[in-house]
């Protein structure tokens, strides 16, 4: 809470004309931004790309940060903002899946070739399965499953209740579940 | 697996909690950083807007915009006329050598598309600046400006960003000429959701109509919290249009 103050705090200093502030924002929060947006996107030069579009979007929009008001959320609007302006002048998916290699998904040292086989499969599909989802959907699941948040803090970031952020998780993962079903039902036949 | 982790899992019906759990395994966000580049550049965007801050000079009154064209003007007509080649009987003559009809035109053609390009710069500045009056006349200067992604792209953010009811009236007007650009529909249509004021949604229902995209109706008149003459209007539009 403490850190979320003090980058209210900065911004305001930013939105007042001492715009080095805005390097300490850049610090705390690019790489996390740049996560956000590499997931988003599937692809590392776009993320980078966003990332620097997001800042920029801050020193332009700074006057209309209200004092007071949560930094990060607002952050987080412009990214929202800037991933959908991205998807609609490339096309509506992520170019590519997210990561090829999973650092902690390899099978098991004992399963055998067809069962490696079969989780690289499952995992490729799976990624493909969440690059189907809506903008919304990914997000919301990008945000509980991969940066783990709880559901308070998505509330914040997305601007709407806790309620709304349960009922969006539960339509995420039905929706992936669906897409994965047809998917796999494709390739297994 | 986290707390919050936990707390999503507990929530999701049993069916769909193997899918969940399956899900943490094809990440690796975590380990990614971004490169060098990215540092770089925000430095340089940085250092670029403070100098601008410290240019009061250069930030953007309607005056100093109206005398920047007017210096490009003056320096591209100087240059026009002394930067062409001296043939027989130059200076007043010039005009009557074989090609310089064609070298006149070309000369004029790139003065206009410096006016336009000066424009589009004077006008994306206008939209970002503090004041509203002054993001408003860049709305307004803008229909001067070449149509290319910079300047619809300002004006789609400010239709969707800007805090002012008047200021977001202002640009959907400039963006009435550029219904045909690329994307410009989709995202009027994605904007709407978003705006709380009957006067903006109707502004951008209009637009729509006047573009007849048909897809952008249908997800337009489908979105949450518009007034419902607004949706009326744009439902019946779609429905037309099929």
């Amino acid at each position: 809470m403490e850190a979320m103050t003090d980058d209210t705090r900065r911004m305001e200093r930013v939105r007042s004309g001492e715009l080095d502030e805005l390097g300490v924002l850049f610090e705390r929060h690019h790489a996390g931004l740049y996560r956000f947006c590499r997931r988003m996107t599937g692809a590392d030069e776009a993320a980078e790309d966003l990332v620097q579009e997001i800042f920029l979007r801050i020193l332009r929009y700074r006057d209309t940060f209200e004092p007071g008001s949560d930094f990060r959320a607002w952050v987080f609007r412009l990214a929202r903002n800037a991933c959908n302006d991205w998807f609609r002048t490339r096309g509506r998916r992520p170019e590519a899946p997210l990561a090829e290699e999973a650092a902690d998904g390899r099978p098991a040292p004992d399963a055998g070739p067809d069962d490696a086989l079969a989780a690289t499969r499952d995992r490729d599909l799976l990624r493909r399965s969440l690059a189907l989802l809506s903008e919304d959907h990914r997000a919301v699941l990008l945000l509980s499953r991969f940066e783990c948040r709880k559901y308070k803090e998505i509330a914040v970031l997305l601007d709407c209740s806790v309620a709304a952020v349960k009922v969006r998780v539960h339509r995420a993962v039905k929706q992936l579940r669906k897409h994965y079903g047809e998917l796999r039902a494709e390739v297994t036949g | 697996m986290n707390d919050s982790d936990n707390d999503v899992r507990r929530d999701l019906p049993e069916d769909c909690r193997a899918l969940w759990d399956d899900l943490g395994a094809i990440d690796d966000g975590d380990a990614s950083v971004p490169s060098a580049r990215l540092r770089a550049g925000f430095q340089a965007m940085l250092a670029a807007e403070k100098a601008r801050a410290a240019a009061p000079a250069r930030r953007t009154s309607r005056a100093a915009a109206v005398l920047a064209l007017a210096a490009s003007l003056a320096v591209g007509f100087v240059a026009g006329r002394w930067v062409l080649p001296a043939g027989p009987g130059s200076g007043t003559d010039a005009g009557a050598r074989p090609g310089a009809g064609a070298d006149a035109a070309a000369q004029v053609e790139a003065l206009r598309e410096e006016m336009r390009s000066m424009s589009r710069a004077v006008a994306i500045s206008l939209l970002r600046h503090p004041s509203a009056g002054e993001r408003i006349r860049g709305a307004r200067y803008s229909s001067g400006a070449a149509t290319d992604g910079g300047i619809v792209g300002a004006l789609l953010e400010t239709v969707r960003e800007d805090p002012n009811v008047n200021v977001r009236l202002a640009a959907l007007s400039a963006l009435g000429d550029r219904l045909d650009a690329p994307g410009v529909p989709d995202a009027l249509a994605d904007a709407l959701a978003a705006q709380d004021s009957p006067h903006v949604q109707l502004g951008i229902a209009e637009l729509l109509i006047a573009a007849g995209d048909r897809d952008a109706l249908g997800r337009a008149a489908a979105a949450e919290g518009l007034d419902p003459a607004v949706r009326e209007r744009l439902a019946a539009a779609a429905g037309a249009s099929t």
